[in-house]
């Protein structure tokens, strides 16, 4: 039995979602232009967050723009206008960013700095959409680490780890990683077992109230530990998990069973992007 | 009326077991119960949900009068992804089923 390649469902998935979008752009050239849609605004909000778990972060950071622009839009901050839709098309390069596996990224900065002018109104618009950018603390806000790792029995029951980091990356720019040492063997992993646990760098004033309602449901048996980041961290570099002080340390590892036991002794795996910043590589690097 | 409003599409279900039914012959996106219900209550239909196929990873949230933590154990361990306490305002159960 030959295993389905995540990325390539990634793919296919992105192409559908693209002609959606696409075709949606009509609705913006009538007059007046429809207002934008929920639909598109969560057509563009899968691409980047599927783009990013996928390792497709230049598409994710490049999806990321177009929804912060259309974000704009949809609020009313920003006009729709010709040169808007016509550069609102240019958002197929995400096709090329997906074929050519982010080669194709600095093509795509002329679009992504047209879309900042157009949507600031002539003013460019600072791009959040570089990892080093969003690893910068916003002023005023703190640093703060928040390592979560799901009940076993969660996705079972219905609960989805995208929604819940989708949830955080609206809080503030925040970089995320996976923690995947506790992921089993390929012939060990049940698949209705959560495996996988996350690290998130958020930039924020103090979100454990937000955190709260983030978890809600889930808090009173998942592993969780919100602690402030050091200075250094705080600078912009993401601090070792040695230097994480001990009461925040990492959720439990878990043996081959996926059961919970030690410490994680090996670094995150970083995945994704959006106005957070997901990383891929390899933990074991 | 919250729901349909919301561009939902609504599949309606008088009591627990109708709703086990009908949750169970026809692919559901996520189930909203109540807990006190005529022939089979919340509890009843959740945990039976979730020992069919089709119940599994399907988010199911419980409404209920109850705010006691003994309850919320109760559903925890029956498989509910989570819970609003009523009475409850209509925005508040759009952010709960659109988490």
């Amino acid at each position: 039995m030959s295993a389905i390649d995540p990325a390539d469902t990634f793919r296919q998935e992105a192409r559908e979602l693209l002609e959606q979008l696409e075709l949606g752009l009509l609705d913006l050239e009538q007059t007046p232009p429809t207002p934008i849609s929920s639909t598109r605004s969560s057509a563009l909000h899968t691409i980047k967050g599927s783009g990013a778990m996928f390792g497709f972060v230049e598409v994710a950071a490049f999806v990321h723009e177009f929804e912060t622009a259309f974000d704009q839009v949809r609020k009313g901050l920003s006009p729709v206008t010709a040169a808007l839709v016509a550069i609102a098309r240019r958002q197929d390069h995400v096709h090329v960013l997906i074929e050519t596996g982010g080669s194709a990224a600095t093509a795509g900065e002329p679009i992504l700095s047209a879309l900042r002018v157009l949507v600031a109104g002539g003013e460019p618009v600072p791009s959040t959409a570089t990892p080093a950018a969003m690893s910068e603390p916003a002023p005023g806000g703190t640093r703060w680490r928040i390592r979560f790792t799901l009940p076993d029995d969660a996705l079972l029951h219905g609960t989805n780890p995208m929604l819940l980091l989708a949830e955080i990356d609206e809080l503030g720019p925040c970089e995320v990683s996976a923690l995947v040492d506790a992921v089993p063997e390929l012939e060990l992993i049940d698949p209705e077992v959560s495996y996988m646990g996350w690290q998130i760098d958020l930039t924020h004033p103090d979100p454990r109230s937000a955190l709260d309602d983030v978890f809600l449901f889930l808090k009173d048996t998942m592993e969780l530990s919100i602690e402030p980041l050091p200075a250094e961290a705080a600078r912009g570099d993401v601090a070792p998990l040695g230097a994480v002080d001990p009461v925040s340390a990492p959720p439990p590892k878990r043996d081959t069973a996926g059961r919970s036991g030690g410490p994680t002794p090996a670094g995150p795996a970083p995945i994704a992007a959006s106005r957070c910043a997901y990383r891929q590589s390899d933990s074991t690097n | 009326m919250t729901l349909t409003g919301a561009g939902l599409k609504v599949i309606e279900a008088g009591n627990g077991a109708e709703g086990y039914t009908k949750a169970t012959s026809q692919p559901v996106h996520a189930v909203i119960t109540d807990l006190n219900m005529p022939v089979m209550n919340g509890l009843e239909f959740l945990r039976k949900f979730r020992q069919s196929p089709a119940g599994k990873g399907i988010p199911v949230i419980l409404l209920t009068t109850e705010s006691d933590e003994e309850l919320k154990r109760q559903a925890r361990e029956a498989g509910a992804t989570g819970w609003i306490v009523k009475p409850f305002k209509q925005d508040q159960l759009l952010a709960v089923v659109r988490r």
